[in-house]
């Protein structure tokens, strides 16, 4: 019979190998400053978002200054220059749900944050919106789908993708997530909140601060934003992409030893209890 | 929208660099020790749990089923050095089903091509998936109740099976008959090739191992020990993982190495508790046992056809 000292030793051991590479993970980062476009004030802060082994999100602020009784909206997201491919679901024979066909979504951002001061609606009439590309029409107006269906199927299919990215916060709109404040000196800053999660793509990312007004809105300063991995994240990344056949013989290698050192081990344990 | 990372609690999430996404370490744990455990008792390699709960956490579908891979190399290498040490792997057996598995599954990646081009393939895979595991479970489930029960239809059942069948005749008169000493049976070294064949078809066309194909055909078609089953179907799983992840790291850049370290540290652990726990149990309590995870395993792909999705898109590759 094991002992529960012998079994605690055993799960110990067996924990070692990722430990390890946990405690491998802490390495130092080089420290980001803020960044100030020139021109207006728009800052982002952090300016680069380092994925490290223990990363799981990060809240960047945006900040700044806006003209007086002026509304704003900051935008973040990327060009969206490629596909995604998406799997349509849909009854077949009236019961059964199923994959019913696929179809690209192109010019489609891999990341959509917008804030906006007020309600969308408040900020400018449809035209305005799509023309400076804040809201989920105004990027459809933007993409394309292949095979192109009607009308009504490109919204409903655009607006399906939409929510799956809002379920992954890959796209968020956050009406009244800019919050404005007059400072002592009479200038109207503006800052706003937006949360990177963990699976945001490694890439670069544009910052807008659009400003709003009665005679409508205007990009009033831009920015970037760049997520990167470092330490041991970015180098088994950069082995995995770089080195395929070392980087798969190396896991085999690594996940033999530990299946056959744990059922060693658990062997030696059932033969000192015996 | 959240704005607060939760920076200041402690997190005990790690960034998975190839998924490109942060999971509960504990979780992953979890999962690794579950269905190692299941591994370790049954001789299945669990991809057919562990994937989908993966893709469920957010972990890409392709770097699921490549990372899964990976660490059911440790879970089935631990699982067959604890049976092999007991005695209970059938290596020549599962030498020549392996050698069948892996042209079977070349094959079977072409016959996947021809379902796709004639359309509907997913459908008809989903059909076929639950068709096998509805009639492979129902099968097991109510001849192993019989057999622990004793009850008369299963003694009418054992005397119908002392008379030989056509199968049984049809198998008999096949040339190049080998002893399997391990697994104590006679046949045609063509069985375990034939079988392998088909076993990695039909593994290749539902995108899975195929460790709970495996198992239900050594002990009804090969008439195998249970015992020996579970440590030979291990012993093939091996060697079929070994295979994948590496031709998934080197062709697809999918395998995340991190998350199969974790799963692994789990998975090891539970093969050895499952493979012990194997050894303590009777082949119809383990057949019966197997039958319930399978039958609890169509029942959900059932309810996947018939409750609607919240969301009608999916990305690719992610069923």
């Amino acid at each position: 019979m094991d002992t529960p000292k012998s079994s605690g030793a055993r799960v110990t051991f067996a924990m070692i190998t990722s430990a390890l590479v946990v405690a491998l993970a802490v390495v130092a980062a080089p420290s980001a400053m803020p960044q100030i476009t020139s021109g207006e004030q728009l800052l982002v802060d952090p300016p680069v978002v380092t994925a490290r082994l223990f990363y799981h999100g990060q809240t960047v602020r945006v900040s700044g200054a806006i003209p007086s009784g002026h509304e704003a909206a900051v935008v973040i997201s990327d060009q969206g220059h490629g596909a995604v491919a998406l799997k349509i679901k849909g009854r077949i024979w009236g019961v059964l749900w199923a994959n019913t066909g696929e179809v690209n979504l192109i010019s489609v951002p891999t990341l959509y944050l917008a804030a906006t001061s007020t309600d969308l609606s408040n900020l400018g009439d449809a035209a305005v919106l799509d023309h400076l590309a804040i809201g989920y029409d105004a990027l459809q107006s933007r993409s394309l789908m292949s095979p192109a269906g009607s009308p009504d199927d490109r919204h409903r299919l655009f607006m399906e993708f939409v929510k799956l990215q809002e379920r992954g916060e890959l796209y968020a709109i956050n009406e009244g997530g800019v919050h404005l404040e007059l400072d002592s000196s009479g200038d109207n800053r503006f800052s706003a909140d937006f949360f990177f999660p963990p699976d945001v793509p490694v890439g670069s990312y544009d910052v807008r601060l659009l400003t709003f007004a009665e005679d409508g809105g205007t990009l009033f300063a831009s920015s970037k934003i760049t997520v990167n991995q470092a330490g041991l994240a970015a180098w088994i990344s950069s082995l995995a992409r770089e080195r395929g056949l070392f980087y798969g013989l190396l896991s085999v290698i690594v996940a033999l030893a530990a299946g056959l050192i744990t059922g060693f081990v658990f062997d030696l344990g059932s033969k000192g209890g015996h | 929208m959240r704005a607060d990372a939760g920076g200041s609690q402690l997190d005990l999430s790690i960034y998975l660099p190839v998924a490109e996404n942060a999971v509960s370490i504990p979780l992953l744990l979890g999962l690794g020790g579950l269905v190692g455990f299941l591994s370790g008792m049954f001789g299945v390699g669990g991809g057919f749990l562990m994937t989908p709960l993966l893709i469920m956490i957010g972990i890409p579908p392709t770097v699921a089923c490549a990372s899964d891979s990976n660490q059911i190399v440790a879970a089935s290498a631990s699982g067959t050095y604890a049976h092999a040490k007991a005695g209970m792997v059938d290596f020549k057996m599962g030498t020549l089903m392996l050698i069948g598995g892996i042209a079977g599954g070349t094959l079977g990646v072409y016959v996947i091509k021809i379902l796709r081009a004639m359309g509907q393939a997913d459908l008809l895979i989903h059909a076929t998936y639950v068709l096998m595991l509805g009639g492979v479970g129902s099968y097991m489930f109510f001849e192993s109740l019989g057999d622990l029960r004793g009850t008369r239809s299963s003694r009418l059942s054992k005397e119908r099976d002392a008379r030989p069948s056509i199968y049984a005749r049809l198998v008999g008169h096949l040339p190049w008959k080998v002893h399997f000493s391990r697994s104590n049976v006679t046949i045609s070294v063509l069985m375990p090739l034939f079988l392998g064949v088909l076993v990695g078809v039909l593994a290749a066309i539902m995108g899975v191992g195929g460790g709970f194909i495996m198992v239900p055909i050594m002990v009804y078609l090969l008439r195998m020990p249970m015992h020996v089953v579970v440590g030979t179907s291990l012993f093939q799983i091996l060697f079929t993982c070994i295979n994948v992840t590496v031709l998934q790291a080197t062709v697809n850049h999918t395998v995340d190495f991190v998350l199969a370290l974790i799963l692994l540290t789990g998975s090891v652990v539970g093969a050895q508790i499952g493979a012990r726990v194997s050894e303590r149990l009777k082949g119809d309590q383990l057949k019966i046992l197997l039958a319930i995870i399978v039958l609890v395993v169509c029942v959900q792909m059932l309810l996947g056809f018939l409750v609607a999705p919240d969301i009608l898109v999916g990305f690719k590759g992610g069923g």
